[in-house]
């Protein structure tokens, strides 16, 4: 009797497959090649005499670790793998922001709906604080829990899917800092649902306009690229999340100081979305350069352009009192000259040695 | 068998001319690899890809998907025209080495 489960060539080809899936520094056109690599070597180990098992393994073995694959692609092409991770930044920011906008719909139909049913004045209800704190739980802790439980679970038991979202889960959980941090501003700054859809709908729009460029530009035209070779898969989104708060946090407190303390100006919930562009200069020039799109030299031809903007946005930001109009320049030039200087040293840090491993 | 780092150094000669042979893709180059070695060089197959990606960013190979005679489609790469120049200067680097290295062990150099 035969005890020992028959081996499936097909459903371990499958695996195989949804493994090197889960790399998100394997392109869908790598993969494919990979996979035509291996279906060579199987055909030369059976012609060889090893049966089905045997040569998957041996194959499966010599194309190599899918880890160590990704890895290797990513010192060779490091543009393309970052476009593959702009484009689930951008997705990832995307879903937050419709799942935010659906959420905040429902929260408050319900709550206009309680406040007409019990004879409350409008916004009576929705304005008020624990109103306030709940739809911002309802929006945030979903998610929260979603990418916990994806990060904590054994990938096989929740399928392909899993598998794959595992793997880019840091792009989502860096979208989902992002989206507590606005949520934590709007409450300061007196919490109007309107204002976050704005808010969110124009911090996401950056990003996600970088997606599509990425999406269209495709695959890198040979020579045409940044020249960079080496960088470690390392961290992927967290150090755009950090620089994302930071520039959220320096932003914040620049305005508070600048405009409250010194000139006891007081600035409006409305100026936030328009605050929102300069704010991410740093992560929009990470996107651009780490892309291949933009080179940091090009950022820094569009100095003068730049400087006449935030000047122009300096002077429509505040009120008409010339001081305070050139602090909120200087600000936002200072976000320039950051993006600028992080850029330089992005590139710089893509142009290292080259160490080849065959 | 030579060190890893040799293996890393010839990589680029070595793809460059076998692609200067005619077009050719990952597993063929490979098997081709082997066969000139006598089996004494040994790429890691699915290493090999980085490495050609590398050269077609570069600009010195271009790729295409094609039907192998098999019926598979396969991605074969070929040598583009700065390839060629590339190969050429690869080789006066390899062969001046190799002269100097000749001298000192007594075997007749190559000329350039």
């Amino acid at each position: 009797m035969e005890y020992k489960a028959r081996f499936d060539l097909n459903a371990a080809m499958e695996n195989w497959r949804s493994e090197l899936a889960a790399e998100p520094n394997l392109t869908p056109e790598v993969r494919r090649e990979l996979e035509t690599h291996l279906s060579d070597l199987l055909a030369e180990f059976q012609r060889r005499g090893l049966n089905e098992e045997e040569s998957f393994w041996l194959a499966r073995r010599r194309v190599g670790h899918p880890q160590a694959l990704g890895q290797e692609f990513l010192q060779a092409n490091p543009t393309a793998v970052w476009r593959e991770r702009v484009r689930w930044m951008a997705i990832a920011v995307l879903f937050v922001f419709l799942w935010s906008l659906t959420t905040n719909l429902l929260t408050r139909s319900v709550l206009s709906a309680i406040e007409s049913r019990m004879g409350l004045q409008q916004r009576e209800l929705s304005g008020s604080m624990p109103a306030q704190l709940a739809s911002v739980l309802v929006r945030i802790v979903p998610l929260f829990a979603l990418a916990f439980v994806l990060l904590r679970t054994d990938a096989r038991s929740l399928g392909k899917l899993a598998l794959v979202f595992q793997k880019r889960s840091r792009f989502v959980m860096g979208a989902l800092g992002w989206l507590a941090i606005a949520e934590s501003f709007n409450m300061r700054s007196g919490y109007n649902m309107r204002f976050s859809d704005i808010t969110l709908g124009l911090a996401s729009w950056p990003l996600a306009l970088i997606g599509l460029i990425a999406w269209l530009m495709g695959p890198t035209p040979p020579g045409q690229s940044v020249r960079s070779e080496s960088e470690s898969a390392g961290p992927g989104l967290w150090p755009l999340a950090v620089i994302f708060v930071l520039a959220e946090f320096v932003g914040a407190i620049a305005l508070w100081m600048g405009g409250v303390i010194l000139f006891d100006i007081h600035y409006s919930a409305g100026l936030w979305p328009r605050m929102f562009f300069a704010l991410q200069m740093p992560i929009i020039a990470l996107a651009f350069v780490k892309t291949g799109a933009v080179t940091a030299e090009k950022f820094q031809r569009l100095r003068p352009l730049v400087l006449i903007w935030n000047l122009v946005l300096g002077a429509l930001l505040t009120t008409p009192e010339i001081v305070s109009q050139l602090i909120m320049a200087a600000i936002l030039q200072g976000f320039y000259e950051l993006a600028l200087l992080l850029a330089r040293h992005w590139q710089r840090q893509s142009n290292g040695p080259v160490n080849v491993k065959l | 068998m030579p060190s890893k780092d040799m293996v890393a150094a010839s990589s680029k000669p070595l793809l460059l001319s076998i692609l200067a042979e005619g077009e050719s893709y990952g597993y063929q180059i490979i098997q081709r690899v082997r066969e000139l070695s006598g089996g004494e060089i040994e790429w890691n197959d699915g290493m090999l890809y980085p490495v050609l990606h590398r050269l077609e960013r570069d600009g010195f190979v271009e790729s295409e998907w094609k039907e192998a005679e098999s019926g598979r489609q396969r991605k074969y790469y070929f040598l583009s025209a700065s390839g060629r120049e590339a190969l050429q200067a690869e080789r006066r680097q390899w062969l001046t080495v190799h002269n100097t290295l000749s001298k000192l062990w007594n075997i007749k150099p190559v000329s350039i």
